[in-house]
């Protein structure tokens, strides 16, 4: 992995509490985007990189901890090894064995090329049967095994088929395959980033790294400035430019208006003749003097009930009670007040 | 149990209680918004002496109406009235 670097994933921790940071992996070069391929050596770009056995055997669980319950236990002989780890598959299905679940042994150690490649595809080779590559299908299960464990990479879920060879390539990539179904592309790529899931394995979670905030729309754009959240990255706080305040008041009218436009407004509907212009306020009498009585300070021609137009709409008024005749005690509490302009019975027989 | 024999003057001067009782709290509502006025608090204690008597009249003949109306130093009256549930006397 010389002059290459990991892609981590970032929020990512094992669930098995291994090492991972010496784990095989996919490596990607920094400068290569991603979704563009494979990564490749810097010395010999055609050729893929090498994974070690000493990764293999730290990481046992890279290669997947999948079980295919089901599936009779062939072991498949290796030449060098004896008895090939293989338990995933059986060459009968047409499928290559796996090297997943072997714990008293060593795997066999994997292809490092295809064979339609021109390379030696493994270190030891079987030679009745691909050496060890990685399972692509449980029978019993119907799906691929795959990669289970992301250590440091959004894993390839299966490294499938090279086209060329019809057969299991083993774990290492085929030149031809695309690297990884993963969030390869940012939004400003033209995709959304997305956790992609498999079950086998944890997702691993694509953080587009320098994704510029989506922008929220202005309230001159039709909607108002929120905060876009985005399960993957940080929500982007959205500013929008900057609004001119809008007044508070109207100089000339003294009260703030619905609208910004102060001159433009409309005049106030007048509903009765002898309505007080718009927003002015009547003449409100003295405290402790209800509207309807005389104060002397209403106009000589408004008294009584008769100005309860003029006040305002919205507000309540008690008139000012006053003593005057009381019931009697024996009546009083027939009536249910001492007070006769206080007995306010309820009449009966709705609207007429 | 007190002089419930002269059941209807019992009832009465409980009526009348009853009666000057909620005079004195109507016009208590009253003073609350008119403190000064005069013929509001004339009335007021018109009325809390007229409950005051009928009080007086009532624990005399018929029995305490609270408990601190008990006025025999050999018994304790206030279990002589019938209680709510009883009906009687009320």
């Amino acid at each position: 992995m010389d002059g290459y670097t990991k892609q981590r994933c970032s929020n990512w921790s094992s669930p098995m509490e291994l090492d991972m940071s010496v784990c095989p992996g996919t490596v990607i070069r920094p400068d290569m985007p991603l979704g563009s391929g494979p990564a490749k050596n810097l010395k010999s770009p055609s050729a893929p990189i090498p994974m070690r056995q000493q990764d293999i055997s730290r990481c046992p669980s890279y290669f997947g901890s999948m079980n295919c319950p089901e599936m009779p236990h062939k072991p498949m002989k290796c030449p060098d090894q004896g008895v090939s780890p293989a338990v995933m598959k059986c060459p009968s299905q047409g499928v290559s064995p796996a090297v997943t679940n072997c714990p008293e042994m060593p795997p066999c150690p994997m292809p490092v090329k295809c064979p339609s490649q021109g390379v030696s595809p493994a270190v030891t080779k079987c030679p009745e049967m691909p050496p060890c590559p990685m399972p692509v299908k449980c029978p019993s299960q119907g799906v691929s095994p795959a990669v289970t464990k992301c250590p440091e990479m959004p894993p390839c879920p299966m490294p499938m088929k090279c086209p060329s060879q019809g057969v299991s390539p083993a774990v290492m990539k085929c030149p031809e395959m695309p690297p990884c179904p993963m969030p390869v592309k940012c939004p400003s790529q033209g995709v959304s980033p997305a956790v992609t899931k498999s079950p086998e394995m944890p997702p691993c979670r694509m953080r587009c790294p320098e994704m510029p905030p989506k922008p929220a729309k202005c309230p001159s754009q039709g909607v108002s400035p929120a905060v876009t959240i985005s399960p993957e990255m940080p929500p982007c706080q959205m500013r929008c430019p900057e609004m001119p305040p809008k007044p508070a008041k109207c100089p000339s009218q003294g009260v703030s208006p619905a609208v910004t436009k102060c001159p433009e407004m409309p005049p106030c509907p007048m509903m009765y003749p002898d309505m007080p212009p718009c927003r002015m306020r009547p003449n409100m009498p003295p405290m402790g003097v209800a509207p309807g009585m005389s104060t002397g300070a209403e106009p000589a021609d408004c008294s009584g009930a008769e100005c309860i137009d003029r006040y305002p709409v919205g507000m309540a008024y008690v008139p000012w009670q006053r003593w005057q005749e009381l019931y009697s005690v024996d009546t009083a509490i027939e009536m249910g007040t001492i007070f006769p302009d206080l007995f306010k019975p309820f009449l009966m027989g709705g609207c007429k | 149990m007190g002089n419930c024999n002269n059941v209807v003057d019992c009832d009465m001067l409980l009526m009348q209680i009853f009666k000057a009782s909620f005079a004195m709290d109507d016009v208590v509502l009253y003073l609350d918004t008119h403190p000064c006025d005069q013929d509001a608090l004339n009335y007021y204690y018109y009325v809390v002496n007229m409950r005051n008597q009928a009080m007086q009249t009532y624990e005399q003949y018929c029995g305490p109406l609270t408990a601190d109306g008990v006025m025999d130093e050999n018994y304790w009256t206030w279990v002589n009235d019938p209680w709510p549930w009883e009906g009687v006397c009320g």
